[in-house]
């Protein structure tokens, strides 16, 4: 059950997506969701798309993967589809007791699973093709202009490494501890709402149990090496931008441009 | 009655580059009554194919009957079958989560349906088993215990469920060596008494030795070997190759072959090994004389 979570997993791999400098792709993930935010038709939606696919052939990672993490968002999506086919005014397709479907409401239904979808592949592109370790560092580099106004780059970036590093081993231990629980007879998959809510406390005791032991453990280790922050710390891999980075932030740019214009213009 | 394994087969993370199998094509018979070791190095599938005994895990492919029950399919006696396995994991206190001691080991009974007289008398019995006492124990904080008693209180919990099979996965490891001696001793106790099946999972041949009837080794997710304790042991090269080591007393009896004089190297407890030591020194002296 726990095994299938595909949401932030990485994936090595040698592609140009994972060659790239981290910096580079989080800033066009950004661009890219903002570009999402602002289609409003046709052509944009099919170019975005179209863009989508082909970065995703070029990260080879098979498309399951992509699907998989796609899969939770399912009720979401599909819930949120059917909201707008009932919400929309104009033409009437079919009548549902006091709810009717609409064409523009099928269309706006469509616009808005394909931006969600769309939304969820690329930042599992970002995170296939990126190490959780490189993924913070890049995080931190872009975050160190604002540390002059006081924005603790490098214990937020820290702080969500250690949070990335733990969660398959909490995951490992959630999985071990239900299935512990299991063998003592607790059934997490029948009876009334009250009756799982009750079987959740066997679970959730000993993993924050485990966790605070942990947490103690992590700092007295983090404490006993010298950490003291990242006040003059200096990195074994640095980061740079090479010509590969040059060469695909020239092409972003001239995208984002050609997008630009096509706006500007209408289309 | 005894619990079947055939063809198993387990994949890890199935379809993605992490993909790995666990367990390959694995054939076993285990028979009520008996105490069964599964020994192996890490990453060899033994936590695996422990946990495909009471159906926390189903096969990708292949079958478990227990009591020829296949507890992958079928309703009620599916439940039953599994109900029959009792699952101890490694570092079993992790999974402490009750207030009192009592409450801990009564919750596995509970939830099995017993009677408040019949869980009593359970976990009267399960302290007991593992040497805890009742009446300084029962209102006591799982959490305020000395390692060694959280692990026991945990085990009593599993004990509690009287489980016709007990499987253990590596129940030493971390204890310190008193702890560990009187844990196995509790161990033989209740094997002792005769109505549980032990499996006994560990890479330590020194806890297996003078405990287990018999010896399952398993490396890369195949069986390696199978058989009784002084056959396995002597396999030094299928040990080696498993990432494991003959225990101690069977390493010690083969130095005194190699480097002084012929002794018997199968001997399975202390007064065994001595025994042979005596004899075959004073028979060494008697065709000398």
């Amino acid at each position: 059950m726990l095994d299938d979570m595909m949401l932030g997993q990485f994936f090595p791999a040698d592609s140009v997506l994972h060659r790239m400098d981290a910096r580079l792709k989080i800033m066009l993930l950004f661009i890219f969701i903002i570009a999402i935010f602002l289609c409003d038709s046709k052509t944009d939606y099919i170019l975005l798309t179209l863009l989508n696919i082909i970065l995703m052939t070029v990260s080879k990672i098979p498309f399951v993967m992509y699907l998989k993490a796609v899969k939770p968002m399912f009720w979401i999506v599909l819930f949120t589809f059917i909201m707008h086919i009932f919400s929309g005014e104009g033409t009437i397709i079919a009548d549902l007791w006091i709810f009717s479907a609409t064409w523009e409401g099928l269309t706006e239904g469509i616009f808005i699973t394909l931006r969600l979808i769309l939304l969820v592949l690329m930042a599992s592109i970002l995170t296939f093709t990126t190490s959780p370790l490189v993924l913070t560092d890049a995080l931190e580099s872009l975050l160190s202009p604002f540390k002059k106004i006081g924005v603790p780059a490098h214990e937020l970036s820290m702080m969500m490494t250690i949070a990335l590093r733990f969660i398959p081993t909490l995951i490992t231990e959630t999985d071990k501890i239900i299935k512990a629980q299991k063998s003592r007879g607790a059934d997490f998959s029948s009876g009334n709402i009250i009756q799982r809510i009750k079987y959740i406390m066997p679970i959730l005791i000993p993993l924050f149990v485990s966790a605070f032991r942990r947490a103690d453990e992590l700092a007295l280790a983090m404490e006993s090496r010298c950490y003291r922050g990242g006040q003059g710390r200096t990195r074994m891999k640095e980061m740079k931008f090479g010509r590969l980075d040059f060469f695909i932030a020239a092409i972003a740019v001239l995208i984002i441009a050609g997008m630009i214009v096509l706006k500007i213009k209408g289309i | 009655m005894s619990i079947e394994i055939e063809n198993l087969t387990y994949t890890y993370m199935k379809k993605t580059p992490y993909e790995k199998d666990a367990l390959k094509n694995v054939n076993l018979k285990i028979e009520e009554g008996s105490f069964v070791a599964i020994a192996g190095h890490t990453g060899s599938g033994k936590s695996t194919l422990m946990q495909h005994l009471n159906g926390l895990i189903s096969p990708c492919s292949g079958t478990v009957k227990v009591d020829g029950v296949d507890i992958n399919r079928g309703g009620k006696e599916k439940i039953k079958a599994r109900h029959s396995v009792g699952m101890v994991f490694q570092y079993p206190e992790t999974q402490l989560f009750e207030e009192t001691v009592y409450a801990d080991i009564a919750f596995g009974p509970k939830n099995f349906g017993l009677e408040p007289d019949a869980v009593d008398k359970r976990v009267k019995k399960a302290m007991s088993f593992v040497g805890l006492d009742y009446e300084q124990y029962r209102d006591a904080s799982p959490f305020a215990l000395s390692g060694g008693q959280m692990r026991r209180v945990a085990i009593a919990g599993i004990v509690a469920l009287e489980p016709a099979y007990l499987v253990l996965d590596e129940p030493t490891a971390g204890l310190d060596p008193k702890a560990k001696h009187d844990l196995l001793e509790n161990i033989r106790a209740l094997y002792r008494k005769g109505n549980t099946t032990i499996i006994m999972v560990s890479h330590n041949m020194d806890d297996i030795i003078g405990l287990a009837g018999r010896i399952i080794v398993l490396h890369d997710g195949c069986v390696a070997a199978d058989g009784m304790p002084q056959d396995i042991f002597k396999k030094n090269d299928i040990l080696q190759a498993a990432g494991l080591r003959a225990p101690h007393l069977t390493q010690l009896l083969r130095q005194i072959n190699e480097q002084a004089f012929p002794v018997r190297s199968d001997c399975l407890n202390k007064s065994d090994a001595a025994d042979a030591v005596c004899a075959a020194y004073y028979g060494r002296e008697k065709d000398a004389r």
